[in-house]
């Protein structure tokens, strides 16, 4: 049985809590939320690729399982090319500026 | 993960009406069976469904409940497969080996129409959690779409 703490009852009881939180996005860049969200794009891809060479195997025989894997896979991947199509289309603004 | 909560929902779903569409092939490939392991005829089989709830600890409760969130739950599960108490039909067929010595042969409780309708019933809840899970994945592409 795994022991959890006790997380912020009310938001009275957060006040440190919420400091904290603040600290951690100003020590997070921008490259490790990119880092993140390809890292879990990369997993969820990964699982994807399992669970359809295990129904190709044999080892499960779940069609939906494997479909559903393969959409979630798809969608996450399509959300971050929609975030990276935002990043350049930002950068290319900014070179475009006269100097 | 947020995004994908009522995917998985419905991905649940689908493979407790899977379960139900195995137990109702099992009883109507069972429909004759006079014989089974322990000598009686085949008894109908039943799935029981539960409401899944979210395995959190009682903190993520506690700080949800106070902030006026409420968890969603995480689909359904499977919490048994029972077996329909209702009596055996009698059969008078003496020349049938499991007769007894008044002819009649006891026949298992399935009720082939009832199967077919719990059969129909299975396939229109399965399609049913398609199409949910098909909607979630359009508002997920809409989403997608914001500002383009």
């Amino acid at each position: 049985m795994n022991v959890y703490q006790i997380g912020m009852v009310n938001n009275t009881a957060n006040t440190s809590g919420a400091a904290k939180a603040a600290e951690n996005n100003e020590n997070s860049s921008f490259k490790d939320l990119i880092m993140d969200a390809l890292n879990n794009v990369n997993a969820l891809e990964q699982e994807s690729a399992k669970i359809t060479e295990d129904f190709i195997a044999g080892r499960t025989d779940n069609i939906h399982s494997v479909m559903i894997a393969s959409e979630k896979a798809s969608i996450s991947l399509q959300f971050v090319m929609e975030v990276r199509n935002k990043v350049i289309e930002a950068y290319q603004e900014i070179m475009r500026m006269q100097v | 993960m947020g995004l994908f909560n009522s995917f998985n929902i419905s991905a649940s779903a689908l493979s407790a009406q899977r379960l139900r569409m195995d137990i109702i092939s099992q009883n109507i490939a069972n429909v004759n069976t006079t014989r089974t392991e322990d000598g009686t005829p085949y008894r109908r089989k039943v799935v029981l469904f539960q409401e899944k709830k979210e395995a959190a600890p009682f903190s993520q409760y506690l700080s949800e409940e106070s902030r006026n969130r409420y968890l969603t739950g995480s689909g359904v599960r499977v919490s048994g497969i029972v077996e329909d108490p209702t009596p055996f039909k009698e059969v008078y067929d003496p020349s049938h080996p499991d007769a007894d010595e008044n002819g009649i042969v006891r026949m298992p409780n399935v009720e082939i129409v009832t199967e077919m309708v719990n059969m129909i019933s299975a396939t229109r809840a399965y399609e049913a959690n398609v199409t949910a899970l098909n909607a979630s994945k359009s508002m997920a592409m809409k989403a997608l779409e914001i500002g383009r």
